[in-house]
């Protein structure tokens, strides 16, 4: 179906703001300031502001069951064993979640989805576009969107009770050395048997899936970069709190960095440096490949453009901020050439806002994924 | 507001089955008979449905594990300490458990709410009735109407696992004593404060609720499945003069003479079930035959969520099955509870003046086919 | 004298243009131009905003400190029985916690401080100004005295863990119900010995004190009422999760309510019902509403964002600033004291660059009684 939204102020991302009109045909932008047609359906936005839809790179949505009970419905860490990389947060993901809808009603039409971090090793995320319309399996943009592993005080906490495999930062490092060294073993063996932990582990060594890498502090960024090193995979750093300690090896290596949640209590030692003005220091070094996250729940993911706001009021670029939670999860999921700003050819997610979605008492007016109106404010309204 | 109820037969419970009409004024019948004369403000057609008063469930723990939330809402048993007289089932009732609604479409309009069977003295019941809103205080009938109290395995398994007293019968029986006989003393000390003129400064709430039971002013509501329990509860009523009420009483039939001579009565069930425990073994659905058979006053229970409240009439629909009077079954689950429960007044028949607890079915009630198309409360209802 | 000239001042449910004076910690006098004498210290503070100090009703802080790892500076819930009366968030609190240099920072000048949510009874609470470094010294005298109590699900997972009493909700309230009675039987009795847990109940029966009672679902605040009334005591709703689910029964229980954490994932069915909107609905219901942080539920730092986000209902903005000034200053009772900019009232105000609504503003400083005691640049130093 074609039908074109006008009289917004188009908010590309990548591109400077104007106010114009949009062609959307079978889900796709197909045009920017189309000609006006006669016969064609025409929604008129009242000169509010559109932007694209917002894609959340880490958060637990399905796999944290919302507003019920904390054991039943609790699916983000199987922490019986230490490395488990063949774990899939897809199928611990309930489909009627309500943390879905809530992400839905503020903007959030992109979601990927990991395992916790509770094991060095957890498993598989997966990339969700957030349309209620599709059935659940059509909604998955990537079935393995990076490998999970995790740094620091979660894995030594829950192990040191759990699988009592690990009491130091040294153990966390050694199985996840370990483990690679098991897949490279495993690779050169002949007549092996199909074994899935291997071949998962084997597509990180082969560059074909991403390692994203729960840490916080700058000593076990140093570590997962040595570990990296010695095997010579992709990393991508996820929370990264301490990273503005160090921008330098950042900006060097060129490495993804994912912060966030940035609004949370100091309630873990690995935590005590967390900052506002993380983003901002790192775009003043030069960091670019900068996005922000919420791991849903730890904060409710409605904080995702606001954490994008807060780093503004703390020195960050608009312009990054806004990229942070669009364009660049985007690219980091490997997905920008769908999603995550308003360009011709990609998806028509978008997002109308009442002001700026920098500014954090804008309210979302109407939710399209796809070219569909998935979330109308008005008749349903606000999820926070 | 005015309401007539047209074209339905009435089954009031005190008369046989008519075709007939009922007025409804303020929530309670105005009128009731074959044609009514007042005028009304509107006539609800009942479909030629058969209307019912809401059925009672006199023994339920609906509300205090709410369906499908797991432990969390689970507050049915306060298992820490073997006498808990002091707790309300009140306190911890969910007015917006979703079994209140389902029991409606099942014809059970009031539930007695009762403590779990984990402790020899277990605490106060309340009487809630169905309605929409989601507060306790609006289903409230009645506030702590029976202090709860169990015997046999229940108790003893609980205390039994943590080497407290009761770990045996005669344990059980001899906690039930110890808080009886304190309350008779706090009773004395109180009034020798009262003869002496002094202010009484010792007030126990655990023992101010034993003191209604000796002053007969509640009732005790105790758990006994196996004769011998009933025996020793009867026992204990007779030492300490007090009323009592046995729940389930699963082996009735063979106490049967002992229980009649008691006067004590009796809530039976829920025999729909399997037998997990020892002291089940002899469960039937004979025993509401032989009840109504003695002329005991008598009550079906669900025991929610033991056994769904709402299809406690299929429970009665066995019962007749084996033998049991149809009529006798529709008082079991209405003004026999009510008498039991001291409601009889406004709730367990269609009668002038009583509650317009009522429901319309589409078929007999001990038909697994039928259900309620119309209730009091929510009106017209849809599964 | 300290003269503030050339600001905004949010004054009387608006912004003016005011000058302003400063004598003693205390506000003196306000005129749209004050001239200074030859001794007075001027602060010119042209195009900044002066808002009245922000006052959580409700937090943690100095209990739960942040920054101690997995909370090892916890001394927030003494679980060794479900009653505590005699215990008091003062002698708990660390005045050097980073919750409480975040609160100043950020622009909230006092806090209410209480024991959690473990026990039925926890403890008394303690409001305080958020500068200091001898709590003693921070202790807001005016305030009413607090006895924070719990329901519902919070207390039986704490003693359902260690199989104790109350482990379920029928003896949450007997527990209360107990202790409550033993207090008018500690007050009955002319022989008494004196005994601190139970003064501080007859403090409550006395109406001296006011019951600052946790509570999520609506059959709870119900039992809470109830037990009210059994007892006589005053109280406020805290967290009041579900009372906007029924706003006809929230209107009749007459108390000042305060929301909140509600920047926070329903992780519970007993937060089913968490949503900013309770905070419009109860509003327009016309009670006492104040919105808490919890922290460090919810740290001071983001104190902002709930004013942020609480205008995406569109209310009225003096309406908003409200939930965290004055309707908490009503609810401690130190309205009289803080609260709100006049003539008299502690000279607890926070200095912005900008409209406290417009997230690039910040704060330039924090005073408390006068005294210029952080901002945000102060936190960016440390």
């Amino acid at each position: 179906m074609k039908w074109i939204l006008k009289n917004a102020i188009l908010h590309p991302v990548t591109a400077e703001a104007f106010r114009g009109s949009l062609l959307i045909d079978k889900g796709k932008i197909a045009q920017i300031n189309p000609p006006e047609r006669k016969g064609t359906q025409t929604f008129d936005a009242n000169g509010h502001h559109l932007f694209p839809g917002i894609v959340e790179e880490h958060c637990h949505i399905g796999t944290h069951g919302e507003k019920t009970n904390q054991t039943a419905d609790q699916d983000t860490n199987e922490w019986s064993e230490p490395i488990t990389p063949e774990m899939q947060a897809l199928d611990g993901i309930k489909i009627f979640d309500f943390g879905f809808r809530m992400a839905l009603a503020n903007g959030i039409t992109t979601l990927n989805i990991f395992p916790g971090s509770g094991s060095p090793i957890t498993g598989v995320g997966v990339a969700l576009k957030n349309d209620p319309s599709l059935r659940f399996e059509e909604r998955i943009l990537i079935k393995e969107s990076g490998l999970k592993m995790a740094f620091g005080e979660n894995p030594k906490s829950v192990h040191s009770k759990t699988s009592k495999t690990i009491q130091t930062r040294m153990a966390t490092a050694a199985l996840i050395r370990k483990a690679f060294q098991d897949a490279l073993n495993y690779e050169k063996k002949k007549d092996k048997e199909y074994n899935r932990r291997m071949e998962i582990l084997l597509k990180v060594l082969k560059g074909e899936l991403t390692a994203h890498v729960h840490v916080h502090r700058a000593d076990d960024i140093q570590t997962i970069i040595r570990i990296a090193d010695e095997f010579g995979f992709k990393i991508h750093l996820e929370h990264a709190t301490e990273a503005h300690l160090i921008p330098k090896i950042i900006v060097e290596r060129q490495i993804p960095v994912a912060v966030g949640p940035m609004f949370t209590a100091k309630y873990k030692i690995e935590v005590n440096n967390r900052s506002l003005q993380t983003p901002a220091i790192l775009e003043r070094a030069g960091v670019k490949d900068l996005s922000l996250i919420t791991d849903h729940p730890v904060i409710p993911i409605w904080n995702l453009p606001i954490e994008a706001s807060m780093a503004v009021h703390y020195g960050l670029s608009e312009d990054l901020a806004l990229r942070a939670i669009t364009i660049n999860p985007a690219k980091n999921l490997g997905l920008d050439h769908r999603i995550g700003s308003l360009e011709v050819g990609k998806d028509a997610d978008m997002i109308l806002l009442d002001r700026e979605l920098l500014d954090p008492t804008h309210r979302v007016l109407y939710v399209w994924t796809n070219g569909n109106l998935s979330y109308d404010t008005e008749k349903e309204g606000m999820v926070l | 507001m005015r309401k007539k109820i047209t074209n339905v037969t009435i089954h009031s419970i005190v008369q046989k089955p008519y075709k007939g009409e009922l007025i409804i004024e303020d929530g309670k019948i105005a009128e009731v008979g074959k044609t009514c004369s007042q005028t009304v403000d509107e006539v609800i057609d009942g479909k030629g449905g058969l209307c019912f008063p809401g059925f009672i469930d006199a023994h339920s723990h609906i509300g205090l594990n709410a369906e499908g939330y797991g432990f969390e809402y689970d507050d049915v048993n306060e298992m820490t300490n073997p006498v808990t007289p002091e707790v309300r089932t009140e306190d911890a009732f969910v007015p917006t458990d979703a079994a209140l609604k389902e029991s409606a479409l099942g014809g059970v309009l009031v539930h007695c709410v009762l403590t779990g069977s984990a402790n020899p003295v277990g605490g106060l019941a309340f009487i809630v009735r169905h309605t929409p809103s989601n507060l306790t205080g609006d289903k409230v009938v009645q506030r702590d109407v029976g202090l709860k109290m169990a015997t046999g395995e229940n108790p003893k398994r609980v205390y039994g696992a943590k080497n407290q007293m009761p770990v045996t019968r005669m344990g059980t029986a001899a906690v039930i004593r110890k808080y009886l006989q304190d309350g008779k003393n706090y009773i004395e000390k109180k009034a020798k404060a009262e003869k002496e003129k002094k202010p009484f400064f010792e007030t126990d709430l655990k023992l101010e609720i034993a003191e209604k039971v000796l002053k007969k002013i509640i009732p005790v509501r105790i758990h006994c499945h196996r004769s011998e329990d009933m025996l020793t509860a009867i026992r204990i009523k007779e030492e300490f003069g007090i009323r009592m009420v046995i729940e389930h009483a699963t082996e009735y039939l063979k106490v049967r003479e002992e229980i009649k001579k008691s006067g004590v009565p009796v809530i039976l069930g829920p025999f729909m079930s399997c037998r997990p425990k020892v002291e089940l073994k002899d469960m039937t659905y004979k025993t509401y035959k032989g009840a109504l058979e003695d002329g005991v006053l008598m009550a079906c229970m669900s025991d929610h969520p033991v056994f769904p409240s709402q299809v406690l009439r299929l429970q009665a629909g066995m019962a007749v099955a084996y033998g049991a009077d149809e009529e006798g079954m529709f008082r079991a689950l209405t003004i026999m509870p009510a008498q039991i429960l001291g409601i009889d007044q406004d709730f367990g028949s269609i009668e002038k003046g009583k509650q317009a607890s009522l429901c319309i079915w589409d078929g007999h009630p001990f038909d697994a086919r039928s259900r309620v198309i119309w209730n009091d409360q929510d009106s017209w209802t849809t599964l | 004298m300290l003269i503030v000239k050339g600001a905004q001042i949010w004054k009387d449910r608006g912004l003016k243009r005011l000058d302003f004076s400063v004598e003693g910690g205390k506000l003196s006098g306000f005129s749209p131009s004050l001239l200074p004498g030859p001794h007075d210290e001027v602060l010119n503070l042209s195009g900044h905003y002066v808002y009245p100090g922000l006052i959580d009703p409700h937090t943690h802080v100095g209990l739960l400190e942040e920054e101690t790892g997995n909370f090892a500076g916890d001394d927030v819930n003494e679980t060794t029985s479900p009653a505590t009366p005699g215990v008091r968030a003062i002698d708990g609190i660390n005045p050097m916690d980073a919750g409480i240099r975040n609160a100043r920072n950020y622009g909230v000048t006092t806090v209410c401080v209480m024991p959690g949510s473990a026990n039925v009874i926890g403890g008394e609470g303690v409001v305080i100004k958020t500068a200091g470094k001898s709590v003693d010294g921070m202790v807001v005298s005016s305030a009413r005295k607090i006895v924070k109590m719990a329901f519902g699900r919070n207390i039986t997972w704490t003693w359902s863990k260690k199989e104790k009493y109350p482990s379920t909700r029928l003896a949450v309230g007997a527990v209360l119900r107990e202790k409550l009675n033993a207090a008018k039987n500690y007050m009955a009795n002319p022989e008494r010995v004196c005994t601190y847990e139970m003064e501080v109940l007859a403090n409550l029966l006395k109406k001296e004190a006011i019951a600052r009672i946790h509570v999520a679902n609506l059959e709870d605040i119900e039992t809470i009422a109830r037990i009210a009334r059994e007892f006589d005591f005053d109280y406020v709703l805290d967290h009041a999760t579900a009372l906007h689910t029924n706003v006809e029964f929230a209107k009749t229980l007459k108390v000042p309510v305060i929301l909140g954490p509600l920047n926070v994932a329903g992780k519970s069915f007993q937060s089913y019902d968490v949503t900013f909107a309770s905070v419009k609905i109860l509003l327009e219901a016309g009670l006492l509403v104040s919105v808490m942080s919890d922290a460090p539920v919810i740290p001071l730092n983001l104190v902002r964002l709930q004013l942020f986000l609480i205008d995406r209902y569109r209310l009225d903005r003096s309406d908003i600033l409200d939930l965290f000034t004055e309707n908490p200053a009503k609810t401690l009772g130190i309205e009289k004291q803080t609260g709100s900019l006049g003539i008299g009232k502690d000279a607890d105000f926070i200095v912005l660059d900008g409209d406290i609504f417009d997230y690039r503003s910040r704060i330039r400083s924090t005073y408390i009684n006068g005294n210029a005691v952080g901002g945000e640049d102060y936190e960016m130093d440390s």
